[in-house]
């Protein structure tokens, strides 16, 4: 019994001494150099708490959907992209949890292609020791600690002005679109798990009050219809919204010749504008998000705008251009 | 599950065991460490396990049949004269060598086909190149199964123990079965005896407080070596020994001192986790290193570094062949004619051929494997032969081989020498080994260093300074053990505060240090590879 006891003290110090050293290596900021891991889409860190109503999670698909920025300067709605490159969907929950906790989300949106990405079994177990003892995942910070760790206070100050939409969305490759969505009745079908994964999350939206909605962008490389079919069986049974980009993009007009970064894998800054404006429609119809457009503590959006228009401000203007001379032919 | 060192093993798969064992009543646990056996060898090789539980039945035939001689041959000589009784028992080895013979045979051909007829048949296909002819043979690719070259080596030492009458054949198919293929040996030995080993096995004692302590304490001591070095240096040592061509000598000599560091650390680290698993299970593992890099020899070095195979070569194949009438007869003819001192020498010469032939060659099938094996081989002949010539120098110019500093020549010299040797071992062909050791003396330099390059090649310098303080750590405990000091029982005895500040050091510095998680690819056991 005695040596028991000692064994439980023993852990429970060695617990306790590990977290103390955690609050030493968790990254003080989500500055680049800093260490936190997936720099993108830890910049809404940077943001002022409970002021991104609308989060999109998901792989790279992700942050070549729907454009931020657009959603601002067209309707004031504040969202924000945290997908990062090979995100995988235990880790889009996680997001989900941890991120809910700095800002009140009224939508989240969740990239299909992200859907097929259980990752390992032990995924979730690593995730969970990650966030129990974050020196399992920083503790190669050994390097380069520095006093200010020691504060172990955190004061994330870099922020994106794009919002985590890709800063280099405005190559063009045309993809070759044979056999895209050709119509089939067959079902591909979700893991076990993920669907599991998806189903936790709907519940924890709906205990929040959040509307969950699962997208899927156009892509001629990573969709087809059996997963359509699949996806769309699923969302019926779970009553979750499922917008298919891939069976609109006739109506958005998607020309796969202009509007795709890498020969159909992810659309391009001509392409998320069509997803954009389609986007802007649904959540205007259904309420699901409110202008803060004229709120004076939102004014920090309208100068993240004005970079925005820095970089992709030309494109908006050659889309509202061919819009134009097609209107007027 | 990869090996021992995956999380899955050491947090999943060997606590069940553990708790399992302990849960069982006694007499049942042997056949637990059995099916984790078998469990973790089908984790680890699949289907191959057929190649386990071939080699145990015919360990088991063979051990049984050997037996049954040796029984007719007792009950024969009984009541017969002393005369009779010498001719029955020369005919009845004579049987008993024929068929441990043809058994021990049939084990080692499963090895050398699997192992060795690539090699083999790719360098008949260069020499028929070489007469011009047409003709190729088709070179076959074996998957081997996980410790071939370790169980292959422990069964036929069983079958050869029960030939010389060592150890009695066990009865019991599982019992050898668990003596085979105990999941903490299979993977990289050691090589155990059955005389020393087997009554543990099955003896089954419950796991006590100190056993499990002191068990966990040798497995995270080997975490300690494979996390904060053994990983850490490999991205090095792969650019070094790949594009040796784009390095100068000096990053040549580091390469090697790293790669021979690397190799103690991951063997040797292994051999912690292994001894302190087996300790957790009351099963008292012999120690396969001994402070080797304070040798004063090469001999001496293999006396302390993978101890279990320097034995098994010593006791299976150096003795026997030294043995031998013709041996005999070459050390007295040699005598004769060169001296008591050097006629020796001569016959253990050849019987330190075959063994440095087959410690090369049970590394691998290649001949920078070989060539390893004939550069300890005459490193230790040219030792013997100039010994008589060094002591009388030593004499002439009054060295004291007792002072710490001579002591500290021979080691330093000793590692040297040994490092070479690993740089062929590593060598990426004989052909790369010579270039690198060529560049190593002729184009050496401290450029690298003095320009900062040498931290840009996977290494940085915090990685460096880890490394070092790394090394002075080990230096230390291995000059304590050195002393004849048991460490673990040294600590156990201070008071809780220092025992247990020394054990979160050494959990904490593996959890801040160690080489895991994004961004790093865990080597997998090195000696498991031969």
């Amino acid at each position: 019994m005695k040596n028991v006891i000692k064994t439980i003290v023993f852990f429970i110090i060695l617990f306790i001494l590990l977290v103390i050293i955690s609050r030493i290596f968790i990254p003080k900021n989500n500055t680049d150099d800093a260490g936190l891991d997936s720099y993108g889409r830890n910049q809404i860190l940077g943001e002022k708490d409970n002021t991104v109503d609308l989060m999109v999670l998901g792989n790279s698909e992700s942050f070549t959907s729907i454009i931020p920025m657009k959603l601002w300067e067209d309707c004031g709605y504040t969202s924000y992209i945290c997908g990062n490159p090979g995100q995988v969907l235990p880790d889009s929950m996680q997001i989900l949890y941890e991120l809910s906790q700095k800002q009140d989300f009224k939508v989240v949106v969740l990239e299909a292609n992200v859907i097929y990405e259980d990752g390992p079994l032990t995924l979730p177990a690593t995730r969970v020791l990650y966030h129990v003892l974050p020196i399992s995942k920083y503790h190669d910070r050994w390097k380069s600690l520095q006093i200010r760790d020691f504060d172990l206070k955190e004061e994330y100050t870099s922020t994106d002005p794009l919002k985590g939409y890709f800063h280099r969305a405005d190559g063009i490759k045309p993809a070759d679109a044979t056999g895209y969505m050709a119509y089939s009745d067959g079902i591909f079908d979700i893991s076990k798990r993920g669907k599991l994964y998806l189903k936790i999350m709907n519940e924890y939206c709906k205990a929040n009050d959040i509307k969950f909605i699962i997208m899927s962008v156009p892509s001629t490389v990573n969709w087809n219809y059996e997963k359509h079919n699949g996806m769309q069986k699923f969302c019926d049974e779970e009553g979750i919204e499922f917008i298919d980009f891939n069976m609109l993009t006739d109506k958005l007009e998607i020309d796969w010749n202009k509007d795709t970064l890498d020969g159909g894998d992810h659309m391009n800054i001509y392409g998320s504008i069509k997803l954009t404006d389609y986007f802007e429609e649904y959540l205007s119809e259904n309420n699901l998000l409110q202008s803060h457009k004229d709120d004076s503590s939102y004014s920090k959006w309208n100068e993240d705008l004005e970079d925005y228009k820095k970089i992709y401000g030309e494109k908006h203007r050659e889309k509202k251009m061919e819009k134009h001379k097609e209107n007027s032919v | 599950m990869t090996s021992y060192w995956s999380l899955s093993f050491l947090f999943a798969f060997l606590p069940i065991v553990v708790i399992g064992y302990n849960i069982l009543p006694q007499k049942h646990r042997w056949k637990l460490l059995l099916l984790a056996s078998y469990a973790f060898f089908w984790m680890l090789s699949g289907k191959l396990i057929i190649y386990v539980i071939a080699a145990t039945a015919l360990t088991y035939i063979g051990g049984r049949v050997i037996e049954k001689i040796q029984e007719k041959r007792n009950a024969e000589i009984k009541n017969v004269e002393k005369e009779e009784k010498k001719k029955i028992k020369e005919k009845y080895l004579k049987k008993q060598r024929i068929f441990l013979t043809g058994f021990a045979l049939i084990l080692l051909g499963i090895l050398v086909v699997l192992k060795y007829s690539g090699f083999a048949l790719t360098n008949v296909n260069s020499l028929l190149e070489i007469f011009n002819l047409e003709f190729r043979f088709d070179i076959p690719k074996f998957l081997m199964p996980i410790g071939i070259s370790f169980y292959t080596l422990q069964a036929i030492s069983y079958l050869i123990d029960v030939y010389k009458e060592k150890i009695k054949a066990e009865r019991h198919f599982g019992k050898l079965a668990l003596f085979i293929s105990f999941f903490p040996i299979i993977m990289e030995g050691p090589i155990c005896r059955y005389s020393q080993t087997a009554e543990q096995l099955w003896k089954c004692e419950r796991t006590t407080y100190q056993r499990l302590t002191f068990g966990a304490q040798r497995i995270a001591f080997g975490l300690f070596k494979k996390y904060l070095v053994v990983d850490r240096t490999n991205g090095f040592i792969a650019e070094v020994f790949s594009n040796y061509a784009n390095y100068d000598g000096g990053m040549m000599a580091v390469g090697m001192f790293l790669y021979t560091l690397q190799l103690y650390m991951d063997f040797s680290g292994t051999m912690d986790v292994v001894i302190g698993i087996g300790e957790i299970f009351g099963v008292n593992i012999p120690e396969n290193f001994k402070q080797p890099f304070f040798s004063k020899s090469i001999s001496d070095f293999w006396t302390r570094w993978h101890i279990t195979l320097g034995t098994w070569f010593r006791d299976y194949i150096f003795y026997p062949v030294s043995l031998t009438n013709r041996c005999k007869k070459i050390t007295t003819a040699a005598r004769k004619k060169i001296g008591n001192y050097y006629g020796p020498v001569i016959a253990s010469a050849i019987a330190l051929f075959c063994v440095w032939i087959c410690n090369g060659l049970w590394h691998g099938s290649d001949w920078n494997y070989i060539f390893f094996g004939m550069y300890h081989f005459t490193l230790i002949i040219l030792a013997k032969l100039f010994d008589p010539l060094f002591k009388k120098i030593q004499g002439l110019l009054h060295i004291n081989v007792n002072n710490v500093v001579y002591k500290g020549f021979q080691i330093v010299r000793t590692t040297l020498l040994v490092c070479v040797g690993e740089l062929f071992f590593r060598a990426e062909g004989m052909q790369a080994g010579i270039e690198m050791f060529k560049k190593m003396i002729t184009e050496f330099s401290f450029n690298e260093l003095q320009t900062g390059k040498l931290f840009t090649h996977g290494l940085d310098a915090p990685d460096f300074v880890l490394i070092l303080a790394v090394i002075g750590i080990i230096f230390v405990i291995s000059l304590i053990k050195e002393k004849g000091i048991n460490i673990r029982e040294s600590i156990a005895k201070k008071n809780i505060v220092l025992r247990w500040t020394l054990y979160y050091a050494l959990i904490i510095a593996i959890i801040i240090f160690g080489t895991y998680g994004l961004g790093y690819v865990p080597l997998n056991p090195m000696y498991a590879n031969f």
